[in-house]
């Protein structure tokens, strides 16, 4: 079922609209919930709680690109549950490399700024983001958004694992210097 | 800073890219893993049968001419062949090995497919180790499974992945390629070395050069004078529409949201095309751990209707270059 008719069934409170995205966007979902949790009960629980969460967001929204609506939910939703289950203590798996290659990204403190606010580092990022060739921002977003091992994303990208590497370390480094030159505080 | 401290901060930084534009993860998404499909898998075996088929007619009929005492020094030569056969399935045994890490992705969809296998197990099971021997047999295996994940498991998912079936082949067979292969450039800036190239199932083709942390990426493809192609072709009377001088970084924040397309993506016309153009799209940008060569992108539309992208770090004249080179 095209998107456009899976959308229609929301906005008509039709519940088939959570068995056809299920159909159309649960695989899909499933592997990013996966690749944060590495556990698969979690991982079905989050997929599940994602259909119930575009269920009563959708009427009033109505996302251009459903597959991603539904995958930033689901990557939300993993990542308050990997939180909850990993945050205090060091755990395993990529999602805590992930975030240790991330710490590569603070920037530093000069003072006792206030930290920035969430919306104004998300619209940041974005920016940098922008600014990035192509490829080294998909890499960064296979990286960081969908949480993919590098041999994943050097194989989707057909680069050597040492290049996927390079640029992953050179883009962390522009983000901290980006960061740093916004006299931004984490 | 502690090491809690620095953990929740990569935690807010890992949080804001919740909120990335979704133009972004739709190009991250658009180069999807790339498959060989199965019909070039069976061109494989077929030209493998084939050698195999030659190699045992010629040392058959040696062997009914030979005499006794040149029957052992002729030997050699099946041996030869039994060699380069063992080679090419070693090799094919290594590239099954690759396609299944490829399909990593398609493991997620079978792990949630299936109610009886665990994630782990499906993800270990996806890289086992092939035997030489039954390669042909796990090829066929695999390319039935590549037949089942077309035909069923993208269903919905991303039907780009679908489509997205690419053979790769090195520099001499791109530039080999009828048409596309004669708008490669024949000149490439020094240093710079062939990483890659392949062929997608729409008949494009596309290369990529790298010199260290430098990369050249050339795309040539015909042209598809789609409504959103034809937004982003540049009238170069508008200098403010691809000149990427005119812009502070970050471009999010300058470049006019009317320019965005063809600002990001400009596609300028033969007949307009110089190296002021190529200036106009290069710069070089100051960034932490980055080298310093200019970058850029654009396309240029050749009259026949083919469309040559660029897309790397390099100085601008040596793109120039490049792109003078086509169809020398």
């Amino acid at each position: 079922m095209k998107d456009t008719d899976i959308l229609d069934l929301y906005w008509q409170r039709d519940e088939r609209a959570i068995t056809e995205t299920q159909h159309s966007y649960g695989k899909y979902c499933y592997s990013i919930a996966y690749h944060i949790l590495h556990d698969r009960e979690d991982s079905d629980e989050c997929v599940n709680d994602t259909w119930l969460r575009a269920w009563y967001a959708m009427p009033p929204k109505r996302p251009n690109r459903l597959s991603l609506f539904l995958g930033t939910i689901t990557r939300n939703l993993s990542f308050d549950k990997w939180k909850h289950k990993n945050a205090l203590k060091r755990g395993n798996g990529e999602m805590e490399v992930a975030l240790d290659e991330l710490m590569d990204c603070i920037p530093a403190t000069k003072g006792t700024e206030e930290a920035v606010e969430a919306a104004e580092l998300e619209r940041l990022i974005n920016a940098f983001l922008h600014t990035l060739p192509e490829r080294e921002c998909n890499v960064f977003l296979r990286r960081y958004w969908y949480v993919e091992e590098y041999s994943e994303i050097a194989q989707r990208f057909q680069m050597n694992l040492n290049t996927v590497k390079t640029s992953l370390f050179r883009t962390r480094g522009k983000l901290k210097a980006f960061l740093e030159q916004e006299g931004i505080v984490l | 800073m502690s090491m809690q401290e620095k953990k929740e901060k990569a935690m807010r930084i890992f949080e804001a890219l919740s909120s990335v534009d979704e133009d972004l993860l739709v190009r991250a998404d658009e180069q999807q893993t790339k498959v060989v499909p199965f019909r070039h898998a069976t061109r494989v075996m077929a030209a493998c049968a084939c050698l195999l088929v030659v190699g045992l007619v010629s040392w058959t009929g040696s062997r009914s001419l030979m005499t006794k005492e040149s029957a052992a020094s002729d030997c050699a030569a099946p041996e030869s062949v039994n060699q380069m056969m063992a080679d090419t399935t070693a090799d094919k045994a290594a590239d099954a090995e690759a396609d299944v890490e490829v399909g990593m992705d398609e493991v997620y969809n079978d792990a949630y497919d299936s109610d009886e296998v665990v994630a782990e197990e499906v993800m270990e099971e996806a890289a086992p180790e092939i035997p030489a021997a039954g390669v042909e047999a796990e090829v066929e295996a695999e390319s039935g499974n590549m037949e089942v994940w077309d035909e069923e498991s993208m269903d919905g998912v991303s039907s780009s992945v679908k489509d997205d079936a690419v053979v790769y082949l090195n520099e001499q067979e791109l530039r080999a390629e009828t048409v596309l292969g004669e708008y490669i450039p024949t000149v490439i800036p020094e240093g710079y070395a062939f990483e890659s190239g392949y062929k997608s199932a729409d008949g494009a083709i596309t290369l990529r050069w790298s010199m260290g942390m430098d990369d050249i990426v050339i795309g040539v493809a015909l042209y598809e004078p789609s409504e959103e192609n034809e937004g982003r072709i540049v009238d170069i009377a508008k200098r403010e529409t691809y000149d990427v001088h005119v812009y502070e970084i970050p471009y999010a924040d300058t470049v006019p949201a009317e320019y965005w397309e063809v600002f990001h993506t400009p596609i300028f016309r033969e007949k307009d095309f110089g190296i002021e153009l190529v200036e106009a799209r290069m710069k070089s940008v100051e960034d932490l751990g980055d080298t310093a060569t200019p970058r850029g992108n654009f396309s240029v539309l050749y009259e026949e209707g083919v469309i040559v992208r660029f897309d790397g770090d390099c100085d601008a004249e040596s793109v120039w270059k490049m792109f003078e080179s086509i169809g020398e």
